[in-house]
């Protein structure tokens, strides 16, 4: 990206003084800021005087002057309470500073900064209740066994709840559908990515309320219990994977 | 484009965060940076996001620093301790704020 020469840095800086910004260190800033922006829209293949004048349409010297008028105000009444302070007061402050900013230099490791990524991740939580209302009897656990209809040993990627054709089946928790669709071992199933690490899969329903892209809250219907894939009754076959890996749901039913 | 108002509640949350996030940023560059990661969504103003830096500053929740770059100074924002427990503070407590407000606007828990 071509940067601004001393020139036309001056031109923008004449414009701002011109017009009213005459804080120095204000000014200095959103000198920095419409140079960047002419800068961007140079990029774009405008010329000098036409990224300018696009600039300042976005970013008029009116706000310019609102931002220097409550700047001044804010660092004014820093200033007079600095005036209160007595020389002793402020040489503690100054010692008790500098021994943060001493501490400071070095990275951070031991502050607790929550990154926006980690928040917001954290808004949704892995599958912690069951996905049926009430005690619904397992009857099929995780792991190996023998498949009651093929009759041989597999790994169950799931557990199985017994439940009459229909029962409502829920969300164990919040998340995005990605998946809501027919298999012939499944049947009707539904795939829900709580984050970025865990996803529930709920199967053999006999319908499927919700569809790709559906939001849904925990303790939401998703369906309804069914025997719709290879199956010998009406049962929810329920999976949790966590990264990609089939982890056991029976710890993952209770908050 | 999100609401001035829903905007303007979350300003400092936004600003310390990237600050969390980032190290140190300028006002510039906060800008591109927010409107990149919301898709679009959320457009701070100039004229909401310096006033707003100015105030923090003052506060003593961040610092400042003048570089030289180029041929011309730009001003760099970093948290101080006080600016990265705040930070902390207000995540935690907007988070609490949209579980709230998810339970609120969930209509299966209206039926219950």
């Amino acid at each position: 990206m071509r940067q601004l020469n001393e020139l036309e840095i001056g031109q923008i800086e004449q414009t701002l003084r011109k017009n009213g910004v005459g804080d120095r260190t204000v000014r200095a800033e959103l000198l920095d800021h419409v140079c960047c922006q002419v800068e961007s829209k140079l990029a774009e293949g405008l010329n000098f005087q036409g990224a300018l004048t696009a600039s300042l349409q976005t970013f008029q010297v009116d706000e310019m002057k609102e931002i220097q008028a409550s700047s001044l105000a804010v660092f004014h009444k820093k200033y007079s309470v600095m005036k209160k302070l007595s020389f002793a007061a402020l040489i503690t402050m100054l010692l008790i500073c500098s021994a943060y900013w001493l501490k400071d230099e070095k990275p951070a490791a031991s502050q607790p900064v929550l990154k926006v990524q980690d928040a917001l991740v954290s808004l949704f939580e892995p599958p912690s209740r069951s996905p049926l209302e009430g005690d619904a009897e397992i009857t099929s656990g995780f792991g190996m066994r023998v498949h009651p209809i093929q009759k041989i040993k597999k790994q169950h990627n799931g557990i199985d709840f017994k439940a009459a054709t229909g029962t409502p089946v829920l969300a164990t928790s919040a998340g995005k559908v990605v998946k809501a669709a027919f298999d012939k071992n499944y049947g009707n199933y539904v795939v829900i990515k709580h984050d970025e690490h865990y996803q529930s899969l709920y199967a053999q329903l006999s319908t499927m309320v919700v569809k790709v892209g559906d939001s849904v809250a925990k303790g939401e219907k998703i369906g309804e219990v069914g025997s719709s894939g290879l199956s010998t009754a009406p049962h929810l076959h329920y999976e949790v994977i966590k990264d990609g890996e089939y982890e056991n749901p029976a710890t993952y039913l209770h908050p | 484009m999100a609401s001035p108002e829903l905007l303007r509640g979350t300003l400092v949350t936004i600003l310390l965060n990237l600050l969390a996030e980032n190290g140190r940023m300028y006002g510039y560059e906060m800008v591109q940076s927010v409107r990149e990661r919301s898709n679009g969504a959320f457009e701070l103003t100039e004229g909401a996001i310096y006033p707003a830096l100015h105030k923090l500053e003052a506060d003593g929740l961040v610092l400042t620093e003048r570089v030289v770059v180029g041929k011309r100074e730009r001003k760099y924002y970093s948290l101080t301790p006080s600016g990265s427990e705040a930070s902390v503070n207000k995540v935690s407590e907007f988070k609490e704020y949209v579980q709230a407000m998810a339970l609120l606007l969930n209509p299966i828990n209206l039926a219950k």
